[in-house]
């Protein structure tokens, strides 16, 4: 069932897009870099490809049977496998991810712009932890690790701080053996890892309709080990893709089914999540948006597309802000992504405490995004219309002009109710009163009592000592 | 009045007439460099005013260029090269290990506009060859592009190299996750936070 609480796309408009997809897959292809062992595959199954070129095109009957094959539900595992996302989420809802691939950090006490670095990539898992909506956890760039080998740090830093799930992004076909190597130390080996898999790979298109070596290893690998992949498709609309938004989601959507099939071609029954990531261009400067009015429909439109013709979990922005500070903008943009976005039926929302269009990461942002995912998850929450949620037995025993305050009705449920924790309620003589203290500085409070509660996510010492040795052999491999 | 057509053909990005109006201000013995100056150029300078302004955006503006470019190819043939605008020699290109290119795209069609000559090297290109194009083609201005954090550490490899090799063109740097302060610790000219910024900022450093 799909949860979403409103229609951008009409069934007809979808099966309209879909032809339009099967179209542009089927006669005019996607452009692959060269890669022998994936062309072998891809003509075995029936693809159209050109060997010297690198186009690629899929007829129709092939994208139809690969993508049959792509599971509809499945799970994100997690080291903890209470902590596993199940897809679609049981109860209707959705999950969070927190901000990924952020080179940029605001520093939550002092305000300061920087760089993250492992220790703070560390302490920001640290508030995560503790942080009941964020159910997936992405990587930040670390700059005090080896460029070449960041990602692997990074994934480093996840496995030995966080026992929920985590979203791997790779930063070159080098890093992909040791990324895996990681997972699967920790999972326990390669088929723990694949019956429990707690890392999914992302994947990436170069829009528009190309395909770079590094992401083509990243399906191979990650198809074979067992690994979910998340399959992105970056489009920035008015730049790499077109201005109005159905095109843009048109090149999403087929970007995001060419992965799907190829990874069906890899291995059949591959894990695939569709990641729609949508940006608008600025038309005044040229710059990406991600929280632009344009982004969040352009989004919402092509989640609800993956969902109704491809069949395919979903996972976007569902947070965050283009804003360079935490600020009401931040608060704002990031309250509109979420509702829309969840109101669509995504999945996955991802991109809690980034800002400036995910170059920065902010623990403030994360904690107010926390407390704003919540309360889009409620507004998710499926409605039962039994007498009890109706409250028959409570209207016809109250009589007209009374209240409801001392029925047993209101006692049952009164602590059902969504209670903030950082956003108040209070008259503003109470505020004044209590402490007279802004929304940010009541969540950096809230930030320092996570940041001084007891670390209960620890690995033991030798699976610690296996994840340094793989980390030491890539820098020596890979970054010297 | 043909002058002013042509002015009004550039500034609302008509392309329809511009060259058969810039040649008949050039057959009814209007000077070229009239045309060029006052008709050409002089409407490309009120595009870049409502630009700035906020009142034109970025397609606009390209397309603007588009329009006057073919009202100069009319006359280019009756220009000395003295006569010829242009505000320079800009090389550019994405640094290795990059191969994201519409920010780089946007900044060529841009500085294009705003009358430089562009010699776009593509992507994924090494230090080494940003060098002997600079020397090729006597660069006035290099501009490096990255999308990718990861990349970042070869645009300083690229700037230490030009550095190096005792380049004086400018340096412009620019991308996402590029910043002010990148661009002042690699030793950068420059940082363009956006394409229409870069070919204003490459203006200035020319001055």
């Amino acid at each position: 069932m799909i949860a979403s609480k409103f229609n951008y796309l009409t069934d007809d408009q979808t099966g309209l897009m879909k032809d339009r997809v099967f179209d542009l897959l089927a006669e005019y292809g996607v452009k692959l870099d060269l890669h022998p062992e994936l062309f072998d595959l891809l003509a075995k199954t029936g693809a159209e490809v050109d060997r010297e070129s690198g186009m690629v095109k899929f007829p129709r009957k092939i994208l139809t049977e690969l993508l049959d094959l792509a599971p509809s539900a499945f799970k994100l595992g997690a080291r903890n496998p209470e902590k596993s996302l199940t897809l679609p989420r049981p109860d209707g809802t959705f999950y969070g991810r927190s901000a990924g691939g952020c080179p940029g950090w605001i520093d939550p006490e002092t305000g300061a712009h920087e760089k993250v670095t492992t220790d703070k990539f560390a302490g920001w898992v640290r508030v995560i932890n503790h942080l009941d909506e964020i159910n997936l956890l992405s990587m930040l760039f670390c700059d005090d690790a080896p460029v070449k080998t960041a990602d692997i740090h990074a994934l480093a830093v996840l496995l030995k701080h966080t026992d929920k799930s985590i979203w791997v992004q790779p930063y070159s076909a080098g890093s992909l053996d040791y990324l895996i190597s990681l997972g699967k130390t920790a999972a326990g080996g390669g088929e723990e890892l694949a019956a429990n898999p707690i890392i999914s790979m992302i994947v990436c298109s170069l829009t528009p309709r190309t395909f770079k070596t590094m992401d083509l290893e990243a399906i191979i690998k990650s198809a074979r080990a067992g690994i979910p992949i998340q399959a992105c498709s970056l489009p920035g609309a008015g730049g790499t893709s077109p201005v109005t938004l159905p095109g843009t989601v048109l090149l999403a959507a087929a970007e995001i089914l060419a992965m799907t099939v190829m990874a069906q071609v890899v291995k059949p029954g591959t894990l695939v999540v569709g990641c729609p990531i949508i940006f608008s261009t600025d038309m005044r400067t040229g710059r990406s948006l991600q929280s632009s009015v344009e982004s969040m429909r352009a989004a919402c439109m092509a989640v609800q597309f993956i969902k109704k013709a491809f069949g395919l979990p979903t996972h976007n922005y569902g947070c965050g802000s283009d804003s360079a500070i935490v600020d009401e903008q931040s608060a704002a943009e990031s309250a509109m992504l979420a509702t829309w976005m969840a109101a669509s039926g995504q999945d996955i929302l991802g991109g809690a405490g980034q800002l400036e269009v995910a170059t920065t990461a902010s623990p403030l942002q994360l904690i107010m995004d926390n407390e704003v995912l919540a309360m889009a998850r409620r507004m998710m929450s499926p409605v039962s219309l039994d007498d009890d949620q109706m409250g028959w037995e409570a209207i016809i025993e109250t009589s007209p002009g009374q209240h409801f305050m001392t029925s047993s009705h209101t006692l049952k449920h009164c602590r059902e109710n969504f209670n903030p924790k950082n956003f108040i309620r209070m008259t503003r003589d109470a505020w004044e009163r209590d402490s007279g203290k802004m929304l940010m500085e009541r969540i950096r409070e809230d930030y320092k009592r996570i940041m001084g509660l007891e670390n209960t996510v620890a690995i033991s010492p030798e699976l610690a000592r296996e994840i340094d040795s793989i980390v030491h052999t890539a820098d020596k491999r890979l970054a010297n | 009045m043909a002058m002013k057509d042509i002015y009004d053909s550039i500034v609302n990005l008509n392309d329809a007439e511009i060259v058969a109006q810039v040649q008949a201000e050039l057959d009814s013995g209007t000077p070229v460099t009239s045309i060029l100056q006052e008709g050409l150029i002089g409407a490309l300078d009120e595009v870049g005013r409502r630009f700035s302004e906020g009142d034109m955006f970025v397609p606009e503006m390209l397309k603007a260029a588009q329009v006057m470019k073919e009202g100069l190819e009319v006359i280019k043939p009756l220009l000395t090269e003295s006569e010829m605008p242009s505000s320079g020699t800009v090389v550019l290109g994405t640094v290795k290990g990059d191969l994201h290119d519409i920010g780089k795209n946007l900044v060529a069609m841009m500085m294009e506009g705003a009358g430089f000559k562009v010699v776009d090297m593509g992507v994924d290109i090494q230090g080494d060859a940003f060098v002997k194009a600079a020397g090729d083609h006597q660069a006035d201005v290099i501009g490096l592009s990255a999308l990718l954090t990861t990349t970042m550490p070869a645009m300083e490899e690229t700037v230490g190299l030009l550095r190096k090799a005792g380049i004086s063109a400018k340096i412009i740097v620019g991308g996402a996750p590029v910043t002010e302060g990148f661009a002042e610790k690699i030793g950068a000219d420059a940082y363009g936070e956006d394409a229409p910024s870069a070919a204003r900022i490459a203006k200035n450093l020319l001055a």
